[in-house]
């Protein structure tokens, strides 16, 4: 995701940071790092090279109604890469829905993403121009769930200190890098994206995003933030889509039964697992 | 009036789809903005309508306070009905449906559908690499009774009254990560096309009502043994159908029937012959698949009964001077298939073809009452030795190239071009050397998915027609769900596949309940 992938870690729900800059002076720490390299720290935080968890998401429209989805998801690293599955358990109208997708390290490989439909009956193979759209209803978007490509956006801070939950945080803003601007507006539907990390993790505990189409803006929220197997996880992710400072519809994410480190084996990537299930 | 959708068509398509941004949050004006220059970086005009503290044009209808978007939503978990899928190896679901079609183009205009469908499904988790399902529909249509069921042929009401049947009914599983095998009453859904079968001949089709069925009901199981080798991203799959089961086709005497040309005095058309269900008439598929960076490929082979009948000369008895009677039979030809499939991503773009050979066709003639003529000839005809050969054997190739497009957000729009080229090809056949026929699919999402619109757009070849399908669906709760839209078939040529079913137009409503 362009706040910080990781923390949502495509349905493989994987909130997660290691202390890298625990024991250093934070100051020292704001002052030796750039926007981008605080980035990239996001970027490369360990997560854990396997992750599962179960997730209820739940999406409010501006009246307050509610829709609950379950999903169950599993993400596994290859080095830089990484493979995630989710696979859908409720309601009834979208159970054994599955996604998988390919998150490549290579800039100029394209992510591979796969939906399996079961009224359809076969994977379908989903483009980059899908990313943008609507994870199943909610306010994430599948771009939300890939994870950082940080060599396309250009980075700033905005601010050096900033206290969220009683955590210090850096702002900082990114913007598509203006060679790769259409490709990364096309494919994400963001115009620009601010982020509110915290220095004694790297945890993107907040952040907002300009969406192109609408001219609406996001607000991503991490919450319940604890250690689970010394991984730092976000329990609860909020996003929140507004227009002209109106709310018009959240979707509120909670994450159960997370696991990490306790592998997953390969055969559970596949398009084939898809039309498995569970 | 059926000859102005040809016109109106591109019109009312543009106007749906500007429709439907209207009707999504997204007002007309935001779309232009999806087209604008990208060659410059974000201009503060860009930002200027977000309404955003933090950026120019900030605050003025909101009612959010600073921040307010980052609100902590206090989620109720004693409210929210969760399931308890891990408490159970059973998981049962369904859904109930009721739908009203209107058929406006009749001569007197009436509902020709009100149909109730209830569908039954049941999971088993029988262990951990093994499980079983069971899927159940049915439906009775209440229209033939509003309009008097003695209005119809029996064979109508036995093909559209009412219907009962397991869709799926299988055990799937494996005993390793390499290995799985699938027995039982099953679907088998290989290619890349969404309207033709080219590559994916396992399963047979609903046909009953032209262009009203969608892909996903459109697919009739067959009992199936289905074996998988899977190694990485490479799968092997071996498939021996042991039912054989054909397209259900419209019945005669109904507004569908494909056969009305042919039913005529002195013909006789006979109920359709399935071959049986033993060792000797099993069908065989191979099918290889293998995905990769950027796209999907598979090759296949089948040897398979066409799920299309043709008509095969059964009899011919001469009651007398110039009067005689032809008994065909719609029967399947047992045809090879081999061919490949193939996709690919790039951007916003998802190109998709497929390909394939199809082998001892059955093709039918349109020289069969010649031939009649010919052979009853008093002083010539002789009943043991004459017959009436009302197809040819052929091989075909058909091919189907097409795309997807994504760069709008929340729609995608699909076109696809459908060709098929007979070999050897010779006059006295029915159909022409190549025909085809080209797909457009628009699909549009809004309001968190609760919200989507279908057009479709069929049109064949050579004059043949068209038909046009405009569908909306929105969810009013995730379990209820109300449709609606209308059908259209347009054809000016009599000699087009279409023209029987002119004054088909329909327009449909659906309510659906799913559990």
């Amino acid at each position: 995701m362009l706040l910080r992938s990781k923390s949502l870690g495509l349905l493989g729900f994987a909130t997660t940071f290691v202390l890298i800059a625990l024991f250093m002076p934070k100051i020292a720490v704001s002052q030796q790092l750039t926007a981008r390299e605080v980035m990239q720290k996001v970027d490369k935080v360990d997560d854990g090279e396997t992750s599962s968890s179960e997730m209820t998401m739940i999406l409010i429209d501006r009246r307050g109604n509610q829709r609950v989805r379950q999903m169950k998801g599993f993400r596994k690293d290859y080095g830089e890469d990484k493979k995630n599955i989710s696979f859908f358990l409720t309601p009834a109208d979208v159970r054994n829905v599955a996604f998988l997708s390919y998150d490549w390290d290579d800039e100029e490989k394209e992510d591979d993403s796969w939906l399996y439909l079961p009224a359809i009956g076969k994977p379908k193979r989903i483009s980059a121009g899908n990313k943008k759209d609507s994870f199943m209803g909610s306010d994430f978007t599948y771009a939300d769930m890939n994870d950082l490509e940080i060599n396309e956006w250009d980075y700033k801070f905005l601010k050096d200190s900033e206290l969220v939950e009683g955590k210090d945080c850096w702002i900082i803003e990114g913007v598509p890098k203006t060679a790769k601007r259409k490709k990364v507006v096309d494919e994400t539907g963001y115009l620009k994206v601010v982020s509110w990390i915290r220095k004694d993790n790297f945890f993107v505990v907040k952040g907002k995003m300009y969406v192109k189409k609408g001219k609406k803006i996001k607000y991503f929220t991490a919450t319940d933030i604890e250690q689970i197997q010394g991984i730092w996880t976000a329990k609860k992710l909020t996003m929140v889509t507004t227009k002209r400072n109106r709310k018009e519809h959240s979707t509120v994410l909670l994450f159960n039964k997370v696991i990490y480190n306790q592998g997953v084996d390969d055969s559970m990537f596949t398009v084939q697992r898809m039309e498995r299930g569970l | 009036m059926m000859n102005a959708y040809r016109t109106i068509f591109p019109i009312l398509l543009l106007f749906t789809i500007l429709s439907l941004f209207v009707f999504s949050t997204t007002a007309i004006a935001d779309t232009s903005d999806d087209t604008a220059d990208y060659s410059e970086t974000a201009t503060d005009d860009e930002f200027s309508d977000f309404g955003d503290e933090d950026e120019s044009g900030f605050g003025e209808e909101g009612d959010f306070e600073e921040g307010g978007g980052f609100e902590n939503i206090e989620i109720d978990l004693e409210n929210i009905q969760t399931s308890n899928y891990e408490d159970s190896p059973f998981i049962f679901g369904g859904f109930f449906k009721e739908e009203i079609d209107y058929s406006h183009a009749y001569e007197e205009p009436d509902f020709s559908k009100i149909k109730s469908t209830l569908n039954l499904n049941l999971d088993w988790k029988i262990a951990s690499r093994w499980k079983a399902k069971v899927n159940w529909n049915g439906f009775y249509d209440y229209s033939y009774t509003y309009r008097g069921r003695d209005e119809f042929t029996d064979e109508t009401l036995e093909t559209y009254e009412s219907e009962s049947e397991f869709r799926e009914f299988f055990v799937d599983g494996g005993i390793t990560d390499w290995f799985r095998i699938k027995i039982g009453r099953q679907f088998i859904a290989w290619g890349q096309s969404e309207s033709s079968q080219i590559t994916d001949v396992a399963n047979p089709r609903d046909l009953r009502e032209l262009g009203m069925v969608d892909l996903e009901d459109s697919r009739i199981p067959v009992a199936a043994t289905k074996l998988s080798f899977l190694s990485g991203s490479l799968e092997l799959n071996a498939v021996a159908i042991h039912e054989i089961r054909g397209n259900k086709m419209p019945s005669v005497g109904s507004e569908f029937d494909v056969l009305q040309d042919v039913r005529m005095p002195g013909i006789i058309i006979e109920d359709e012959e399935l071959p049986e269900n033993n060792t000797e008439n099993t069908e065989f598929l191979i099918r290889l698949f293998k995905t990769f960076n950027g796209g999907d490929f598979g090759i296949m082979w089948a040897d398979i009964y066409d799920d299309y009948p043709h008509l095969d000369f059964q009899e011919l008895a001469v009651m007398g001077p110039g009067s005689v009677l032809l008994t065909l039979v719609p029967e399947h030809k047992r045809i090879q298939t081999y061919g490949f499939s193939a996709n690919m991503v790039s951007g916003s773009w998802l190109f998709k073809t497929e390909m394939a050979r199809k082998l001892n066709v059955a093709i039918a003639r349109n020289d069969a009452l010649a031939q009649v003529s010919a052979i009853t000839i008093p002083g010539i005809y002789d009943e043991d030795s004459n017959v009436i050969k009302p197809w040819s054997e052929k091989n075909t190739h058909s091919g189907m190239i097409g795309f997807e497009y994504s760069g709008f957000q929340d729609m995608t729009i699909s076109l696809e071009a459908v060709a098929e080229r007979i070999e050897e090809y010779e006059e006295n056949l029915s159909s022409n050397e190549t025909s085809a026929q080209a797909v457009l699919i628009v699909s549009y999402s809004a309001l968190n998915d609760t919200f989507d619109a279908q057009l479709f757009w069929i049109s064949f070849s050579d004059n043949n027609g068209d038909v046009y399908r405009l569908n909306l669906e929105y969810d009013i709760i995730d379990a209820l769900a109300v449709s609606g839209g209308f059908i259209a078939y347009e054809a000016n040529d009599e000699d087009a596949t279409v023209y029987n079913y002119r004054n088909n137009d329909r327009v449909f409503m659906s309510l659906k309940y799913s559990f």
